[in-house]
Order: structure tokens, then C-alpha cells, then sequence
């Protein structure tokens, strides 16, 4: 994997954690400012270590309060997204993207370790990663992660019903 | 024995359910109760609801157009940023309390409320940097602005200034007299290659000691704060800040120098107690309460966290400083004469201690 693969992957993750693309770029670039920082050859896997830093900016980020959220998609999002999509119907693409936009505004609702324990967890990260990124111990994430999953339903419920949405 | 203590708690199901967690001590209780089986299904249920609604945000940013970056940006900033981490890092664990409102005074009321210490000497607590970082997490996720303003609120910038790039000149203006290196390492230039600093601001602090007290006790911590607060309002002016960086061959210093907070306003208060109950309050181990609370003169003390894993109690000249080793080199921080210093870099602890010591 080449430095531009890897801040794809790392720019995606700050992307899906903070949910403006903004300061996933600001994020990623500083994991990979920080990577390039390193030592030659001390880091090991540099796909992990950036997956962890990345959080690790991403929570920092939240915690320190976020602004507004992300412009919705360009047209040409909506095309390559739909180009994807399988089948290729934009109006699903739509109705995909407004679902997405939902469960945008219930992660905003919830607290920073909540949002990065859930969507650390939904990308497939070990308990020992995701404690490691949200500074807790690693018997900890299960109660975390329940807690979480129990206020996001709550939260997509309330957005999902509310009579005037965006 | 009651129910807690004879079922597992949600956690441990859902780290079950994750393969996070082997206990034939669980797999035996869920094979006989059917209530903790329930609970198992249910907290299946609800993961598996949550991947399914995060499944269209995922495959959204899985798609998303990726902005280029200009790695020929990216590298001469590497080698030319000042780098400022070791002083976030040396100010986390110079203080439990003290570094809060360094990071970011809005962020608890806590915080706020400690400025009140006026730290010339260093206790130190026997801990570690995840306590601490659990501490103040506690204390930030159940003190939200909206609350802080119910508490009796907060005036003052949103943010602390930040640390910025500054000329000698303007560096003595704000702190004065600056620590000049005893013993400069080898390889190090004569004069810094970077100079920063970080301006103070103020702000005002007026309890409304009935609502926290209110607060606290629906918080469950079972102390609270002296009712001769109510009606007080503290002025804080948060410390200046310079850091000077020297690099050469390979080597770096870093030398931070900070004021103490400044405070106007009587406080008759017992301050060890109002340490404690923060402390409790954050979810802070007993012991380091009990340390807290033992802690002689506080009002003067910085708390320092030491441990086998932390750092080392060291003499630096008539101050008592803490040593902490770091990854290719380390830091020592102390206070004397109204100023906390922190001297860190990839330097032997020797070279450290030669550069402090007057």
C-alpha cells in the first residue's frame, strides 16, 4: 500500500468519524504528518498506526467541539455514488443518501466517546483499538459500546420521526 | 446476594457476543438462565440494528471523492513545525487539575474552580496518565456548557490563545526572567531555532453554590461546597507561556516556561476538600482522593502524577521535579520561584538535568 492509498483509507476514516470533510482532511493529513515524523522503520504496520492516530485526532476533534455539518453531496457525488450502486437508480441513490444524512444528525446527538466507540466498532476495530482511541481500558468497551447502541436508536428515532427535518 | 452480583453486567454480554470475551464462568450462568439469555438476545438484536442503519453512511464515505494532498506541503512543515506536542503532553501530566484549564478553561466548571490554587510547590500522587485522562473525561462529559452556565457560568474567550510563533523580544515581555540552559547538549545550537508563545487571557467565575450543590448531590458525591462562595466572583488570568526549541544534529530541546494563574478574589475555603469532591466527582480511584485529600498546603501544591509507569521524583537544584522518560528521550517538570518549567527533548535524562539546574 503506497502513501496515497494510505491517506485515502485514513482521510475515509476521519471522514466517517467526524462527518465534515473539512477536518477529516485536516485530521488525516496530520496522521500522515505525524507518520512521515516517525522514524524510518519505526513504525511496523503504518496502516494501523494511522488508523489509530487518526481516531485517536478524529475524538480530540469532537471533543473539542465540531463545526456545522458537511454541504450535501455534488451532483457528481451523487453520480459516482449511483455508478456504484447496484441497481443503478438515482432515486435510491437518494433515498440511500437522505438515510445516510439521518444517521448523520443522531451521531451528532450523541456524546464524542459514544459516536467514536459505535463507528470504531462498526468498522470492524478490536475492543483493544477501540479502547486504545478512546483512552478507556479495554474492559470498558463493551459497556461503552451498549450504552452507545441504546442513545444512537434513541437519537435516530427522534430525527427519524421528527415532523420537520431537513 | 443482590441481582448485580449474580448476573453479568451488559458489557460482558456484548463483549460475549463480539468474541472479545471467553468466560466458560458466563457460558455456565447464560446455560442456566433464561433471563440472562434474553438480555443476550436482545443486546444482539439492538448491534444488529445499529449495523444496519450505519450500513448507507459507511458505503457513503467508502465512496467519497478523497481531496489531494500536496505532498511536497507536507514535508517541509514536517521538519520546520514547531513542535508543540511535547508541551501538551508535558502540561497533561504536569497537573490533574492545573492542566485543564490549560487545555481549555471553558471545558469544566472543574476547572474553573481549581484555578483558585496558587501552585508553587509539587505533591505527587501516585497514578497514571490513563486515571487522569479518565478523570478529566469524566468531568467533561457531565459538565456541558449549558450546565456550567447553570452552575453560576463563565465569562471569558471561548478559547485559550493559542500558542504562536513570537519573537525573543516579545517572549521576555511575557515571561520574565526566561531559564537560560545551564549546560547546553552537544550538537545543539548556541541560540533557539524556534521561539512561541501563548498570551493570557482572563476570566471571570461566579458560583452559584445552591444549584452545584443541587448538582452534586444528584450527582450522587456526597460532599459539596462551602456556602461562603455563594455571591464570590473570582478573576482568573490564565498563565503566559513561552517555549523556546533548540535543534541541531539531529537532537532537539524544548524549554517551556509558564506563570502562575493569577486569582483575585477571597477564598476561605478548604481547599483539599473541594479537591477531593472534584476528584470524586470526575471518578477518580479512592486512592488518589484519599492523596489528594492528605496533600499538606494545597493551595500552593501541584499535584504531580508519579508511578513506576509515569515518572521519577527528582531534586532539581532546590525544587523537587518529576522526571518522565519518553520514547528517545524524556522531560522533567517542576515549579519554582512562580514559574512552571518543563525541559524535555531527545536528550539523556543527564543532559536534561544539566540544562535544568542552575
Amino acid at each position: 500500500m503506497d502513501l496515497q492509498d494510505l491517506y485515502t483509507a485514513t482521510f475515509r476514516r476521519a471522514l466517517l468519524l467526524l462527518g465534515n470533510r473539512h477536518e477529516a482532511e485536516d485530521a488525516a493529513q496530520e496522521a500522515v504528518t505525524r507518520l512521515l515524523g516517525q522514524g524510518k522503520g519505526t513504525v511496523k504496520n503504518p496502516g494501523a498506526w494511522l488508523r489509530q492516530v487518526v481516531s485517536r485526532l478524529a475524538y480530540d476533534a469532537l471533543r473539542r467541539g465540531r463545526r456545522t455539518a458537511d454541504l450535501p453531496p455534488t451532483d457528481a457525488q451523487l453520480t459516482d455514488a449511483a455508478a456504484h450502486e447496484a441497481p443503478p437508480d438515482p432515486a435510491q441513490v437518494i433515498v440511500k443518501h437522505e438515510q445516510a444524512q439521518l444517521v448523520r444528525a443522531a451521531l451528532d446527538r450523541l456524546l464524542p466517546r459514544d459516536r467514536l466507540v459505535l463507528l470504531l466498532r462498526a468498522e470492524g476495530l478490536s475492543y483493544k483499538e477501540i479502547a486504545q482511541a478512546a483512552g478507556c481500558r479495554t474492559g470498558s468497551v463493551g459497556t461503552l459500546l451498549v450504552r452507545a447502541e441504546r442513545r444512537f436508536k434513541e437519537q435516530y428515532e427522534l430525527v427519524a420521526n421528527a415532523p420537520a427535518r431537513r | 446476594m443482590s441481582w448485580w452480583l449474580t448476573h453479568p453486567p451488559d458489557g460482558d454480554l456484548r463483549a460475549l457476543l463480539d468474541q472479545e470475551l471467553r468466560s466458560a464462568r458466563l457460558q455456565r450462568h447464560l446455560a442456566s438462565c433464561a433471563a440472562c439469555r434474553t438480555r443476550l438476545t436482545a443486546l444482539a438484536e439492538t448491534a444488529r440494528e445499529t449495523q444496519l442503519l450505519l450500513a448507507p453512511l459507511r458505503s457513503e464515505v467508502a465512496k467519497s471523492p478523497v481531496p489531494t494532498i500536496h505532498w511536497e506541503e507536507i514535508l517541509p512543515v514536517r521538519t520546520t513545525m514547531l513542535r508543540l506536542r511535547p508541551v501538551a503532553v508535558g502540561a497533561a501530566v504536569a497537573a490533574l487539575f492545573t492542566a485543564t484549564l490549560l487545555v481549555d478553561p471553558m471545558r469544566t466548571t472543574a476547572a474553573n474552580w481549581l484555578s483558585i490554587f496558587r501552585t508553587e510547590k509539587i505533591a505527587t500522587i501516585e497514578t497514571n496518565p490513563q486515571t487522569i485522562e479518565n478523570a478529566l473525561e469524566g468531568l467533561d462529559q457531565k459538565l456541558s456548557p449549558e450546565l456550567v452556565r447553570k452552575l453560576g457560568g463563565v465569562s471569558g474567550p471561548e478559547k485559550l490563545p493559542p500558542m504562536e510563533d513570537t519573537t525573543p523580544a516579545e517572549a521576555a515581555a511575557l515571561v520574565s526572567p526566561l531559564l537560560q540552559p545551564a549546560v547546553l547538549p552537544a550538537g545543539l545550537p548556541a541560540e533557539p531555532t524556534r521561539w512561541g508563545a501563548r498570551r493570557p487571557a482572563t476570566y471571570t467565575l461566579r458560583p452559584n453554590v445552591e444549584a452545584i450543590n443541587d448538582w452534586l448531590y444528584d450527582q450522587g458525591v456526597m460532599a459539596a461546597l462551602d456556602p461562603k462562595l455563594q455571591g464570590q466572583t473570582f478573576e482568573v488570568v490564565t498563565p503566559a507561556m513561552v517555549a523556546r526549541q533548540w535543534r541541531g544534529e539531529g537532537r532537539s530541546l524544548m524549554i517551556v516556561q509558564a506563570t502562575s494563574l493569577q486569582v483575585s478574589g477571597t477564598t476561605d475555603v478548604d481547599l483539599s476538600a473541594m479537591a477531593g469532591l472534584l476528584a470524586q466527582l470526575a471518578g477518580a480511584p479512592a486512592s488518589v482522593i484519599d492523596q489528594i485529600r492528605q496533600t499538606p498546603d494545597l493551595a500552593n501544591t501541584l499535584p504531580l502524577p508519579v508511578g513506576p509507569e509515569v515518572g521519577e521524583q527528582v531534586p532539581i537544584g532546590q525544587a523537587q521535579g518529576v522526571y518522565y522518560p519518553r520514547e528517545n528521550g524524556g522531560a522533567l517538570v517542576w515549579q519554582q520561584d512562580g514559574f512552571t518549567y518543563y525541559v524535555g527533548g531527545t536528550l539523556t535524562r543527564a543532559e536534561l538535568l544539566a540544562v535544568a539546574v542552575r
